[in-house]
């Protein structure tokens, strides 16, 4: 019963940080600054 | 491994996939993940650019989802009736910030250009008549090339669904009129390719202030019946009267949490001195998609400010 209750909670709830996402991941990485822009990334 | 077994693991099922302008079926092996059937079809319609589309379902609660990547497609509650195919809709599921700069391959831009189209013409995104107009001639040009005097007749267009049907009911004018208006803006793109003419729609739909926005009917803690858009920039608060202009906007820089427990939601911004902004939707489930978007939007966000990431 107890391992049906903590399922149970678990499914009904969720969570997300973007402030903290983006801290962990910064954007733009030292060695890509001096770079030009990427015009042709998709390609 | 026992012959039973083995039997099991080579049973298939069959699947049936529409996009809007084809009907794809597929014999799916019965372990076979949403990622297997997703690159299949991406695989079948050339499409490289994946990272916007999804697999769209009613599942057998009635609730449409998207179709889980990495679950296997048997686990993911598709409809109960094992004799009938299951079947899925191919849409974009996250919208470009900017359509000229972003996409690349002629089949993204069509299948953008398909559903775009679709959602203005069905009224689900707002168009002003003016704009419909010139959408409309720019659809015209990409579906027959370039305007012909010569073969060209009134009422050709009659057939076509060009335009919102609130914009044909605003005014007093007969299809003939409407055509005519379309008509001219058509023989002015002389010499636009499907691609280019795809391109300019897409171009003028994407300023339209409900392009792209996900909405979802929500509740405030004062019971007041609020809108919550989710887009590639972040969540928009809109009155239930106004879908164009949102009333409050969190950009995802702004906001340090996004949560929800049952049917309770909590959007906590990054400034601690900005009170946070709580709401109710109808259903659990709902909440669950809300959060799978924002984590979706947010990531291609992120992955767009970080250079060499969508590389093809």
């Amino acid at each position: 019963v107890l391992v049906n209750v903590a399922r149970s909670k678990r499914a009904t709830r969720g969570t997300y940080s973007p402030s903290a996402q983006e801290f962990c991941n910064p954007r733009v990485e030292l060695d890509h600054v001096l770079k030009p822009p990427p015009e042709e990334r998709l390609i | 491994m026992s012959p039973f077994r083995k039997k099991k693991s080579e049973k298939s099922f069959p699947v049936k996939v529409c996009t809007l302008d084809a009907e794809l079926e597929f014999n799916l092996q019965w372990r076979a993940t949403g990622r297997d059937l997703f690159e299949l079809v991406c695989r079948t319609i050339g499409l490289r650019e994946t990272w916007y589309f999804g697999l769209q379902y009613e599942d057998s609660k009635g609730f449409i989802s998207w179709l889980k990547l990495d679950k296997k497609v048997q686990d993911q509650s598709i409809q109960k009736d094992p004799q009938s195919t299951v079947s899925f809709m191919f849409f974009a599921k996250f919208y470009p910030e900017e359509v000229a700069e972003e996409l690349v391959q002629e089949v993204t831009k069509h299948y953008f250009f398909l559903q775009v189209k679709q959602a203005i013409l069905s009224m689900d995104v707002y168009c002003p008549p003016e704009a419909s107009v010139l959408l409309a001639s720019y659809a015209v040009q990409a579906k027959f090339g370039d305007f012909d005097l010569d073969t060209y007749k009134p009422g050709m267009l009659a057939n076509e669904d060009l335009l919102p049907q609130r914009v044909i009911d605003q005014y007093q004018m007969t299809l003939d009129m409407w055509e005519e208006r379309i008509r001219v803006w058509y023989s002015d793109h002389r010499g636009m390719s499907r691609d280019e003419a795809e391109m300019e729609y897409l171009k003028i739909a994407q300023d339209l202030d409900m392009y792209g926005v996900n909405y979802f009917p929500i509740t405030n803690k004062k019971e007041t019946e609020l809108w919550l858009g989710v887009t590639p920039l972040g969540l928009n608060i809109y009155e239930k009267e106004n879908k164009l202009q949102p009333k409050t906007t969190f950009t995802w820089a702004e906001i340090r949490h996004i949560s929800f427990d049952d049917k309770k939601f909590i959007i906590k911004p990054v400034d601690k001195n900005s009170p946070n902004f709580v709401f109710f939707s109808q259903k659990v489930r709902m909440n669950k998609l809300i959060l799978d978007l924002c984590m979706g939007n947010h990531d291609l966000f992120m992955r767009r400010r970080k250079p060499d990431s969508m590389e093809l």
